[in-house]
């Protein structure tokens, strides 16, 4: 998900949190803390919700050490090289048991322009082939047609011994800010496996990251029910990143340093796609406004399945929580969200368009967040 | 009897629509500026004995022609203001490859959609608004600290990746981010004494953010204008603009979201909801962008005045509806309505007028050396802000300038200026007072 799903995601938890510490605690006493005190609790929610992100794309990257840099220029356009490295790396993997890393740089032009270069790793014919693609200009990467090299400067292809596993998408583009990396790790079967960006979601896109902030908490408010709040807050924002994520294709590795490999997501939606963006963060949206409404002390909606079951805030607030929750989720969240879904399903549909495989939107997830389109 | 007050009623609109389009050619200058001379005026005059709502239906017809026509200076002179900042790297983009043309128009074909949403839909849901803001109200505080929170920290590095070792690489990386935060910070400072202590003549007191805002945005642009090869190569202006459908309907919804929640959002502006708006709607790509952007821009001015009329509501956001408030109380829907088709009457104007505007400019600017026009526009500036605030509002606008341009050497986000206006009011909201630790009371 974008980083502005992912903060409303931990914004959203929070509300959650308050609702249920403040019905712990009894007297309004954290809401209270909230409205009256200014207290700035709820905002913890946002920062740990995109925290996972910023510990990745702001610390994680750097610590990645490569064995091999492709740094190529525009007067120094050499396929060979990229596809040679890459070939050597995957080799070097097996025979030499260990790890090995390759760094892609971008190929930066001006401000605003980039050389693309595409690299295929054809794991049918054990072969690495890189293309050299047009200058393209800006986020919308638009070619200039006319910078297409001939063919015989453009492709080149090397070979490669053992067996590749490689889960994403056959062709990965390499243009704007910053480029790809790209971790072969030998497998017990002797075949090598390829991680793509391998420092994102790994440590710090887990549960057990999540546990390690959470006495923040503490350290803010000290052991008072607010302390105990926001370290609630804290642990379930983080983990509300690490559950969002999860619902894409990707995954995380969940308990570092117990697992060092991503679990593979639900594959339920596309990290990237507008609509799965949308539809979280209008329901977030929605689920604060109703929070905000039941901690209030006075009620600016009450929901009818509430009234009919002659539930009430003032007594017995659990159960008039959960039914007016239940009835708000049918009523509002869910019904335009199945509308807008079903109406685009129907266009997409008409308009003829090709849904993504696994392996291209898992490429395609991976190289947007790099270019810093998800942060 | 009806018929003519109608009359009187859109020649108002025209009058304030023709007035708004010409002021709003002038790079740097804010309609909020100059709607406080014709305040000014107006009260000095006594009414001119005028029915108070055509005085309101002009003011109205001058807000809604700036938020349009601004765009024009935006793009071709470079001088940008706190929301058109955000569109100022893709439409220098396309003004390089001659599609400068197109850039407005995409930013107008949002504003006048965002004028459609606000006569539409704001009427519609006048209801659930008004319960909207009484559920928020209490909760301002960390609504706005939230968003500055996500300001701060959606900011990425924006290295290239080559790096010796890792500390290298963090040294590379982190430069951009402290150069972002560094900027928050001062303009954050900046806005904090700018809104505690009245530094330019108290009897311009109403025009105390020109000088920063000018100096964040417009005046540091130029300079880099100045400093750095800038052409502006022959436009071309095509028939229709190349744009999918999606596009449109994908930045239009983006832009008129984001600038509802600007418009509802003390501190929050057209830029800031616009930019949420576009991460909370996944955008991607310069089009669907560009017009998100001109539809938040107009949703958020227009919107606040919509709002300030809504029956259920009478929010008062914005310098227009608070110097509207000063003379005249909406009391009726009739008068909502009233004030809903004087929006769209003078949305529709704009939008030609902006399109015929920017038609000339494409075809006139590149015979003009930038430099020159750029120390024109320079210059320009310098004027407004001696005559509207003094040698005082000069030396303001010259720190802002300062701030202005660390996120452009640094190549940080420049939204992190918008802190001038952000910081303050939320360290307002939230109970938290520095001013007297400045020494400033």
């Amino acid at each position: 998900m974008k980083g502005f799903a992912h903060f409303l995601a931990g914004l959203t938890t929070a509300t959650f949190v308050v609702v249920i510490a403040n019905a712990y605690y009894g007297h309004n006493l954290i809401a209270d803390a909230i409205v009256q005190n200014k207290a700035l609790i709820l905002i913890l929610g946002g920062i740990f919700g995109i925290l996972p992100d910023t510990i990745d794309f702001r610390f994680a990257k750097y610590l990645q050490r490569h064995d091999y840099e492709v740094d190529m220029d525009e007067w120094n356009l050499d396929p060979k090289k990229v596809a040679n490295t890459l070939a050597r790396a995957i080799n070097q993997a097996s025979e030499e048991n260990r790890e090995v890393n390759v760094m892609l740089h971008t190929v930066k032009i001006s401000s605003d322009q980039w050389r693309q270069y595409n690299v295929h790793f054809d794991t049918e014919n054990n072969k690495v082939i890189c293309d050299i693609g047009p200058i393209i200009s800006g986020f919308e990467k638009r070619p200039y047609i006319t910078t297409y090299l001939p063919k015989e400067k453009a492709h080149a292809e090397a070979s490669f011994k053992p067996k590749l596993n490689y889960g994403y998408d056959a062709v990965t583009h390499v243009d704007i800010l910053s480029g790809p990396d790209f971790s072969f790790f030998p497998e017990k079967d002797g075949s090598v496996r390829a991680d793509f960006i391998p420092w994102h979601r790994r440590w710090g896109h887990s549960i057990t990251m999540g546990i390690l902030l959470a006495p923040i908490g503490f350290m803010l408010y000290g052991f008072t029910p607010l302390g105990w709040t926001a370290f609630w807050i804290i642990m379930l924002g983080y983990w509300s990143h690490i559950l969002t994520d999860h619902f894409g294709l990707m995954g995380s590795n969940m308990f570092p340093p117990f697992t060092t490999r991503r679990v593979p997501g639900f594959k339920v939606t596309r990290s990237m796609s507008p609509l799965a963006n949308i539809f979280t963060n209008y329901s977030n949206i929605l689920l604060i406004i109703f929070n905000m409404n039941a901690w209030s002390k006075v009620h600016y909606f009450e929901m009818p399945w509430a009234t009919m079951l002659g539930l009430s805030s003032k007594v017995n607030y659990a159960e008039w929580y959960v039914v007016s929750l239940l009835n708000y989720i049918i009523y509002y969240i869910l019904p335009p969200i199945l509308v807008a879904y079903f109406a685009v399903a129907y266009y997409e549909k008409k308009k003829g368009y090709r849904e993504l495989t696994d392996k291209e939107a898992m490429t395609k997830e991976q190289l947007e967040e790099l270019g810093g389109v998800n942060v | 009897m009806i018929l003519s007050y109608l009359l009187m009623c859109i020649l108002f609109v025209l009058l304030g629509t023709a007035i708004g389009s010409l002021l709003s050619m002038l790079p740097g200058l804010h309609v909020y500026n100059v709607i406080g001379f014709f305040l000014l005026f107006y009260f000095t005059m006594g009414g001119l004995g005028m029915d108070p709502m055509l005085m309101v239906l002009m003011l109205i017809g001058m807000l809604v022609s700036y938020a349009f026509v601004f765009t024009i200076p935006s793009i071709y002179f470079s001088a940008p203001d706190d929301s058109t900042m955000f569109v100022l790297m893709p439409s220098q983009r396309y003004l390089k490859e001659r599609k400068g043309h197109e850039a407005v128009v995409l930013i107008a074909t949002g504003a006048l959609i965002g004028v459609m949403a606000i006569t539409i839909f704001v009427p519609i849901f006048m209801n659930v608004l008004g319960v909207i803001w009484n559920i928020a109200l209490a909760n301002m505080h960390w609504i706005i600290g939230a968003v500055i929170a996500f300001m701060l920290l959606s900011e990425f590095p924006k290295d290239f990746g080559r790096h010796k070792n890792p500390l290298h690489g963090l040294k590379e990386g982190w430069k951009t981010i402290l150069a972002g935060y560094l900027t928050f910070f001062l303009a954050g400072l900046l806005g904090v004494i700018t809104f505690s202590k009245t530094l330019i003549p108290a009897g311009h007191a109403f025009q105390s953010l020109m000088a920063p805002l000018i100096g964040l945005f417009a005046t540091s642009s130029i300079i880099l204008n100045l400093i750095s090869k800038y052409e502006i190569p022959e436009q071309n202006i095509p028939k229709s603009i190349d744009a999918k459908p999606k596009d449109i309907v994908h930045g239009s919804v983006a832009g008129s979201i984001g600038g509802l929640f600007a418009a509802f959002i003390p501190a929050v502006t057209a830029g800031v909801g616009g930019y949420m708006s576009s991460h909370a709607f996944a955008q991607q790509g310069d089009k669907s962008f560009l017009v998100s952007m001109g539809a938040s821009r107009v949703v958020y001015y227009v919107g606040a005045i919509a709002l300030f009329f809504l029956p259920t509501l009478h929010l008062r956001r914005g310098a227009l509806a608070m110097g509207i408030n000063l003379f005249f109380t909406p009391e009726t829907v009739q008068q909502f309505y009233l004030v809903d088709a004087g929006i769209a009457l003078a949305g529709i104007i704009s939008f030609f007028i902006v399109i015929y505007a920017s038609k000339f400019l494409a075809k006139t600017i590149p015979k003009v050396n930038p430099k020159t026009l750029n120390i024109v526009v320079l210059g320009v500036l310098i004027v407004l802000v001696y005559i509207m605030t003094s040698w005082v509002g000069l030396l303001i606008m010259s720190v802002a300038t300062a701030i202005g341009l660390v996120p452009v050497l640094f190549n940080s986000r420049r939204s992190h200026c918008l802190a001038v206006i952000l910081v303050p009011i939320w360290l307002n909201m939230s109970g938290i007072t520095l001013a007297p630790l400045l020494g400033l009371w």
